[in-house]
């Protein structure tokens, strides 16, 4: 028998896992406890490795830093990932004294949520869990760009949600950089606008079930058309890091045990190519990033 | 191109959402696996190198607290199973000795068993002290014990009697040089809970759609 549950969490942050309703248990945590040991981290592993993506996705939309005056805007870069059929499963290892050892293919979290059963000596079986069932994950990571001050701006994000009744505990998300005006180092002729710049983020899920940091540093080139209604494709090529921590507790031993891992920081080498539409002070904008994990970005801005 | 329009579909989707109101969840089947142990302390004391001790363990009460501990209730398991057993000393005796027996269980609730779940030989308590140590088990034991799992689902309220039965002890206890010791034993085991959850993916389908 299965129990229906429904809930809304959040818009953009909540499209990360699980709805839940009056219950709140079947959740990631849950499914974790169950594994004690490297499958867990194989288990989480494309979570991780998405929301490493998401993260370092929608940090600009044009390489224009005017150098000086107010400017500031709001935006809301929604950065979305497809899992592959790779990322639905895992090497699992049978646990807890279970013989003889068997090394099965199954579900991660973002995997087929049934669960596969594997049968050993003596009539025993080991049970792994199922995951959820997912296809894509997005973020949506809302934004403050102010500037400029010698041709530099600061770029802020921050949100946090409680999921409330879906038990994952809080999500939380800050993030912080500045970019600088490189063309004006060129002269007033060079065709292209160029920036430069970095953005650090800390991203965190549940109750210390996830805390991840995030890192870019990379360059961007732009060109605008138009006046009144402006085009503007970009480019930006960037070294991105991200890692992740991980810490719940099992009692799959029959006693509370603590279990702490890290996903080791990931480097690797982005290229942005997008372009925006910007009317008045509102923007549109649309990239396609290839990096370790591709993903696409869709965004809006309010602002000048 | 495939992959990318896909792409562009889940962000245009997901704009949409950002700037609106309400979600896009996908109900999905999900099988949660719980994995627990029931432990039972055995504390010895004999003369002689022949003894039986029981420990009754009340199956239902035991998977109860499992379940509430983790908020689904029994009519939400599909199925269960044994995965292993252990036994530990958990207080030395005085100084080491040699144990070969083993430990039996049956039903009182219902007439099942006794049956023998696993034994152990030659083992030394010092060998046993402060790390579990994995039983070679039983196929008649570890039935007992799956259909135990299964009556549990099958709302029914097992109760396992379980049965230290010592054979030989190297030296043999006397009055003089008594067997003193507290050990615990454990059985591994899983339930998996079939739930419908509401899922935040804004591309659904298979993956390889």
């Amino acid at each position: 028998m299965t129990i229906p549950r429904r809930a809304c969490v959040v818009l953009g942050l909540a499209a990360l896992l699980v709805g839940a309703g009056t219950q709140a248990d079947a959740q990631i945590e849950d499914q974790l406890s169950a594994y004690t040991g490297p499958n867990a981290e194989g288990y989480l592993q494309p979570l991780a490795t998405a929301i490493g993506a998401d993260l370092n996705g929608g940090l600009f939309h044009t390489a224009r830093v005017p150098l000086s005056g107010f400017h500031i805007s709001i935006e809301i870069p929604l950065v979305a990932v497809l899992f592959a059929e790779e990322d639905a499963t895992f090497e699992a290892v049978t646990e807890s004294g279970f013989t003889p050892e068997q090394t099965v293919d199954a579900p991660t979290v973002v995997g087929s949520g049934e669960a596969v059963i594997v049968t050993g000596d003596e009539g025993t079986s080991f049970a792994f869990p199922g995951g959820f069932d997912l296809n894509s994950l997005a973020l949506a990571v809302p934004q403050l760009r102010i500037g400029s001050f010698m041709g530099t701006e600061a770029i802020v994000r921050y949100a946090a949600f409680e999921t409330g009744d879906a038990g994952l505990g809080d999500l939380s998300l800050f993030g912080i950089g500045a970019r600088h005006n490189i063309n004006q180092y060129f002269g007033e002729t060079f065709p292209v606008d160029l920036a430069g710049g970095f953005f650090w983020q800390t991203f965190s899920l549940g109750d210390d079930l996830l805390d991840s940091d995030a890192l870019s540093i990379g360059v961007q080139a732009s060109k605008l058309y138009g006046t009144t209604f402006r085009f503007e494709p970009y480019v930006g090529v960037s070294y991105d890091s991200f890692s992740a921590d991980v810490s719940y507790e099992s009692e799959a031993s029959g006693e509370p045990e603590q279990v702490d891992f890290s996903f080791d920081s990931e480097s690797t080498a982005r290229l942005t190519l997008g372009a925006a539409l910007s009317a008045a002070f509102v923007t549109g904008y649309a990239e396609y990033n290839i990096a370790g994990q591709n993903n696409f970005t869709l965004g809006v801005s309010f602002g000048n | 191109m495939n992959r990318t329009r896909k792409l562009i579909t889940v962000s245009a989707l997901a704009a949409l959402v950002a700037i609106g109101t309400g979600c896009i969840t996908e109900e999905t089947g999900v099988e949660i696996v719980i994995r627990d142990a029931y432990c039972m302390a055995f504390d010895e004391s004999h003369e002689s190198e022949t003894f039986v001790t029981p420990r009754t363990v009340y199956l239902a009460d035991e998977l109860d607290q499992v379940l509430e501990d983790n908020d689904v209730s029994r009519e939400d398991l599909v199925r269960g199973g044994m995965i292993a057993a252990s036994y530990e000393v958990t207080e030395p005796p005085a100084h080491d000795w040699t144990l070969t027996g083993g430990i039996t269980v049956e039903r009182t609730d219902i007439a099942a068993g006794p049956d023998t779940l696993l034994t152990y030989t030659s083992q030394s308590l010092m060998g046993a002290y402060g790390a579990p140590v994995f039983a070679v088990l039983r196929e008649e034991g570890v039935t007992l014990i799956n259909d135990a799992l299964e009556d549990y689902i099958a709302e029914q309220d097992p109760v396992l009697l379980f049965k230290v039965v010592n054979g030989d002890c190297i030296p043999n206890p006397s009055a003089s040089d008594q067997l003193v010791f507290e050990w615990e034993a454990c059985v591994n085991y899983y339930v998996v809970v079939a739930e419908t959850l509401d899922v935040y993916d804004f591309y659904p389908g298979s993956p390889t759609d």
